[in-house]
């Protein structure tokens, strides 16, 4: 079968080290809570 | 992804959607979110974390160019919070879909739709809660989560329906968006 005519990829993560994905994971969480405080208490 | 070139997109899509808003806007109130557009495309294609930060860099600026009306004694005021927390659930939904949705015109299409009633019902929610007893009781002026609820419907068939042609041209645009796990085979939609 042609390569070119297969669209699934195998993967849907970039190769980064596992203490990137931690921090980008916990930056995105910590940022997301502080949103959800400020829209309610601000 | 190539984040200059989201970012010039991003520009872009943010200067036509302000531009444009007397032109797009109907009823005086039903208006489409281009940028919520944009965010789906890119995590049809994007990875998980670069997905999740594009969604809360254009959930913010959403926040940003819609400042809530305020009624009596208050001005109308910038929120920063509904929209982006909206837009980040929107695309961990969005994430989810990809698995069931095609990457073709309708799949994203399709993704669309179901983000923008995530995203809709996150911000009425956001606002709900502040008029409720607990825990801030600060109830918005003139807030209806009916009303809301009913105009924003509409928006999000509006959206819709213009992620139709959004789509098409940002998919000519794949490319230069350098996608990490485009292949080299893989480019424009899947027809099926």
């Amino acid at each position: 079968m042609n390569e070119s005519q297969d669209t699934t990829p195998q993967s849907w993560q970039p190769n980064r080290g596992p203490v990137a994905k931690i921090v980008a994971w916990l930056l995105l969480i910590l940022i997301f809570a502080g949103l959800l405080v400020m829209m309610i208490y601000e | 992804m190539r984040w200059i070139f989201f970012l010039i997109v991003t520009y872009l899509t943010l200067s036509i959607q302000s531009g444009l808003s007397s032109l797009l806007v109907i009823n005086n109130d039903v208006t489409p979110s281009l940028l919520l557009i944009l965010g789906v495309f890119v995590s049809v294609y994007a990875p998980q974390t670069t997905t999740l930060w594009a969604m809360l860099l254009l959930g913010v600026l959403t926040d940003l160019m819609y400042p809530i009306q305020g009624a009596g004694p208050v001005s109308d005021f910038v929120l920063v919070g509904p929209n982006a927390v909206g837009f980040m659930i929107g695309g961990w939904a969005a994430l989810q879909l990809r698995g069931i949705f095609r990457r073709s015109i309708p799949g994203i299409v399709a993704t669309v739709l179901v983000v923008c009633f995530f995203v809709e019902l996150v911000v009425v929610a956001a606002m709900t809660v502040r008029g409720l007893p607990w825990p801030v009781a600060q109830p918005l002026e003139g807030w209806s989560a009916a009303d809301e609820l009913v105009r924003r419907f509409w928006c999000m068939l509006y959206t819709t329906l213009l992620s139709i042609p959004v789509i098409y041209l940002l998919g000519g645009l794949q490319r230069l968006f350098h996608f990490d796990t485009s292949r080299s085979g893989q480019s424009g939609y899947v027809l099926r």
